[in-house]
């Protein structure tokens, strides 16, 4: 059975793992934004299902944001998707890796998502060092944009002060859908990345190859809405999934 | 059921002492303790101090009917903010603390607030999970959470159903619901509330509300017993019917401008009336 991504959004974003539709509808929904499609990245998928393919890591301390690690596992679980949480260190091989709440992003990390984007992972990091200290923040700052030429902005309070604002972030990758705002953002910009997250004309998500894989940073946390079991939020992920195939 | 009024409503300047003579002398059993609204009972007040708290409480012949605080609306458990979440925990567990030093079995608490940033799913969610984990501490405790319904003010579980079913999903029978018969407004009726809720009612907090008036400068929708929109003896009526007889705890939001203390003398006489049913 053939399902579009069309289709999948239609469906409300339900299940990933029913039967094998999700595998083969993944190539033809790259965008124009000169991101890799699936068939060009080089890594195996024929047969693969999505289980077992997704590794959420889990930061320990340096997670700030642990009901994002949970919502982005109750999203997974919800959508059939068969999944580990694992230590960064100890990460098993994955085609998509999600590092939910990142506080703290040190060499060791960067290291290790850059070993993971070697190897042909997508790679997204949801960076929400508006709740860690300005020390982490600092260095998470320099260690993303040594490694990965990704410039991240200080939190911005959004609601700050602010009345009648409309509360959704714009994602336009992969697929065009809004999802709720997470009250702290981070202004994201990448070195030959494309912008696919804005708010209220701030880029606060990009995308952009990396290695064999492709890196998403997320400047606006998704996982506290998949947790409150946000629809459009779990649509993003399912087919984010789905492209990653 | 037994009487009690709130230490927050002694006036200004009295001292402790001072506010429980007059609780007891105006013909309440018990006296409810607001954690962090008054200065003799802070979140840094020692348990030697909370010690000390219950003897004079003892000594002025009242009990402590309930913890209550107002703190929840500064450090709601349903922050986005984990630091803020954190603490709104850490004072439902200093409630639960003191509540066992002071010898009483419940406490309130405001369990989540909507707002404009903060929706209701996550609220809810981030409510369900937090009571969820204090609920072991409360059995420990052998202390009860009472959720307060504030309807209005925190837009959240706006309806019995909708707060029957967030307690199925806490699934705890360490926490229920400290019911205020005033904070309905215009959303519903106290006597229904307290039929559907029942024995899962762990304080009820008495005031009267004006139903059509909202809350416009200085103006208060609520006001003191029978002078609102409340069916008082439909309320009674409930309460017998679910036979409830634990502690109605007054907490009048209108104070009066002259004559402080005579507010707990009126209010008192009122609370006589409703319990004996003379309505």
């Amino acid at each position: 059975m053939r399902v579009t991504r069309r289709e999948f959004l239609a469906r409300g974003a339900t299940a990933l793992a029913a039967g094998a539709w999700g595998v083969r509808c993944a190539h033809a929904m790259a965008r124009g934004l000169g991101i890799a499609s699936p068939a060009n990245t080089g890594v195996e998928v024929a047969g693969a299902s999505l289980a077992a393919r997704v590794a959420l890591v889990d930061l320990g301390a340096a997670c700030c944001l642990r009901e994002s690690l949970e919502g982005y596992a109750r999203a997974l679980r919800e959508l059939g998707a068969e999944f580990v949480v694992a230590r960064a260190d100890k990460l098993p091989a994955a085609r998509t890796v999600i590092i939910p709440g990142a506080g703290q992003i040190g060499e060791a990390l960067a290291g290790e998502i850059s070993r993971r984007l070697e190897a042909g992972s997508d790679v997204i990091v949801e960076v929400c060092c508006a709740y860690a200290s300005p020390e982490d923040f600092e260095a998470s700052r320099a260690a993303l944009w040594r490694n990965f030429q990704v410039r991240v902005g200080p939190g911005v309070d959004l609601w700050a002060g602010a009345r009648g604002r409309v509360p959704y972030v714009e994602l336009t990758w992969p697929e065009r859908l809004q999802v709720r705002d997470f009250s702290r953002v981070h202004p994201v910009e990448m070195v030959s990345g494309s912008v696919i997250g804005w708010i209220e004309k701030r880029a606060i998500a990009a995308v952009r190859n990396a290695g064999r894989g492709r890196l998403v940073v997320l400047g606006s946390a998704l996982g506290p809405a998949l947790a409150a079991g946000d629809r459009e939020g779990r649509a993003w992920l399912g087919v984010t999934l789905l492209d990653a195939v | 059921m037994k009487k009690s009024i709130g230490d927050n409503m002694i006036p200004k300047g009295w001292s402790f002492e001072q506010g429980l003579e007059l609780i007891k002398k105006s013909g309440y059993d018990g006296v409810e303790l607001w954690l962090g609204d008054v200065p003799w009972f802070q979140m840094a007040t020692t348990d030697a101090q909370v010690r000390d708290l219950r003897r004079q409480v003892e000594s002025a012949g009242l009990v402590v009917s309930n913890v209550s605080t107002g703190l929840h609306w500064r450090y709601p458990i349903s922050a986005r903010d984990p630091k803020v979440r954190e603490e709104g925990l850490r004072i439902v567990e200093r409630q639960l603390e003191t509540a066992q030093i002071l010898g009483t079995d419940a406490i309130l608490m405001v369990p989540g607030l909507v707002t404009e940033e903060v929706p209701y799913n996550e609220v809810y969610q981030r409510c369900v999970e937090g009571l969820r984990a204090l609920a072991p501490e409360a059995e420990k405790a052998r202390v009860k959470i009472g959720c307060e319904n504030c309807n209005a003010e925190h837009r959240f579980l706006l309806s019995p159903r909708d707060f029957a079913a967030f307690l199925d999903d806490i699934n705890s029978p360490w926490v229920g619901i400290h019911l205020d018969v005033g904070n309905i407004h215009d959303t519903g009726f106290a006597e229904q509330w307290i039929e559907i809720h029942g024995p899962r009612m762990t304080r009820i907090h008495l005031k009267d509300v004006m139903k059509h008036r909202g809350r416009c400068g200085h103006q208060s929708v609520y006001t003191n017993l029978f002078l609102g929109d409340n069916n008082w003896r439909a309320i009674r009526a409930a309460l017998e019917k679910v036979h409830y007889d634990g502690w109605l705890v007054a907490e009048m939001e209108a104070r009066y401008n002259a004559a402080l203390d005579q507010q707990f003398y009126d209010t008192a006489a009122a609370i006589d009336r409703l319990v004996a049913g003379r309505l």
